[in-house]
């Protein structure tokens, strides 16, 4: 019976420590900001699969000059994206007055959680979502 | 108003037996688009709002007046209940409960939740389609003979999937309208697309030209409550909604 009691116990001390890690994520999601006035940069909205064989990566870059769309790997697990905006943007433009800052592109380093074959990359451009699959190693 | 309560207020007179439709902040922020652009083309006029300690201390600033993020709007007999801050997880049982007790006071003809159906890789679709799912089997071959297709099935989460289950316990008669959409991008022309819908649902002729040739500026300017809602949706164990139903014997 004890020995019984101190599985659940740990179980549910497993359970919790997911919990706090999930919470402790989406946290991180609320808060982060979007906006970067001193490098005149957004970050754009990603989603990232990993599929059996790839790994997709979606960028939602709405407004983004998609003829401009840069993709760089750093590293087997890292790619970072860029494009320019099809006009610069400001606080204002948005109907904000007390802030201050302008907006040229979009920017954003991924960390991919496995390795990819970055020579293999296939990028394709839906209406400014862009689409980007690589092939696992 | 005791604490854990929700609250309904009436700013003006809401008269009996209106059309209620919900737009709150989900998957692609369909409903949220679709009843803003709808308030738009309609002229809705604000009439009340939802007050709770369970929602967050936020009001939303329209030329320097504070408002609530959460209103209920009126053109007509059409009344519609948006909001413009994410609902955390867990308020959507008392907020859901509470619109559909309201609707039930009002003796409301029909509730109609907008919203979106997320799918893999709505990228490649160039426009959304519109499933409904309905609290009666009447209502759904209603909804059927008026070429509205049938999300036939699957799993709902969240605020319509609660005022769809609650509704019938109240006597009301409550459809969901979700469009093929993104699960975490803005998407205006999911909305476009459950606006068409509800046109045929209650006979309204929607211009939604604006709404599609502003669509790219929509989803730039509602990233920040996108990825609010985001977590929000993550807490309630949205993703269910791409999970396959056991098939019953």
């Amino acid at each position: 019976m004890s020995r019984r009691r101190r599985l659940t116990d740990v179980l549910e001390e497993y359970i919790d420590r997911l919990e706090e890690i999930l919470e402790g994520y989406l946290y991180d999601m609320e808060e982060r900001k979007l906006w970067h006035p001193s490098s005149e940069a957004i970050e754009p909205l990603a989603n990232i699969y990993v599929e059996p064989r790839e790994v997709v990566v979606t960028v939602d870059m709405p407004c983004a000059d998609s003829e401009s769309t840069h993709v760089r790997f750093i590293d087997d697990n890292t790619v970072e994206i860029e494009a320019s905006l099809q006009r610069t943007l400001d606080f204002s433009s948005l109907r904000v007055t007390h802030r201050s800052g302008r907006f040229k592109k979009y920017h954003i380093r991924i960390n991919l959680p496995v390795s990819v074959d970055p020579g293999r990359a296939s990028i394709t451009c839906y209406r400014n979502v862009l689409e980007l699959r690589i092939p696992r190693k | 108003m005791p604490d854990g309560e929700v609250s309904i207020v009436e700013v003006r007179d809401i008269g009996e037996e209106p059309i209620v439709i919900t737009g709150l902040p989900d998957v692609g922020l369909v409903g949220l688009i679709a009843v803003f652009h709808l308030a738009s083309k309609v002229d809705m006029e604000e009439v009340g709002f939802v007050e709770s300690d369970l929602l967050p201390p936020v009001v939303v600033l329209y030329g320097g007046i504070p408002k609530s993020p959460f209103r209920i709007l009126r053109s007509g007999k059409l009344i519609a209940f948006v909001s413009e801050t994410a609902i955390p997880a867990s308020a959507v049982s008392k907020v859901s409960r509470a619109i559909v007790e309201w609707a039930s006071r009002k003796k409301a003809k029909l509730l109609i939740t907008l919203g979106g159906i997320p799918v893999e890789e709505r990228y490649k679709l160039d426009k959304p389609r519109v499933y409904a799912a309905a609290s009666s089997r009447e209502v759904v071959e209603d909804l059927k003979a008026k070429g509205v297709e049938i999300l036939d099935r699957g799993y709902l989460v969240g605020p319509y999937a609660l005022i769809m289950k609650l509704a019938p316990l109240y006597g009301l008669t409550a459809i969901g309208l979700l469009a093929q959409s993104f699960f975490n991008y803005p998407d205006p022309d999911a909305a476009a697309s459950v606006l068409e819908g509800l046109g045929k649902i209650v006979g309204l002729d929607i211009d939604l030209v604006e709404l599609r040739e502003k669509g790219e500026e929509i989803r730039l300017a509602a990233r920040d409550l996108m990825r609010r809602t985001e977590a929000e949706l993550a807490r309630m164990r949205k993703s269910q909604e791409y999970d396959i139903p056991p098939i019953h014997v």
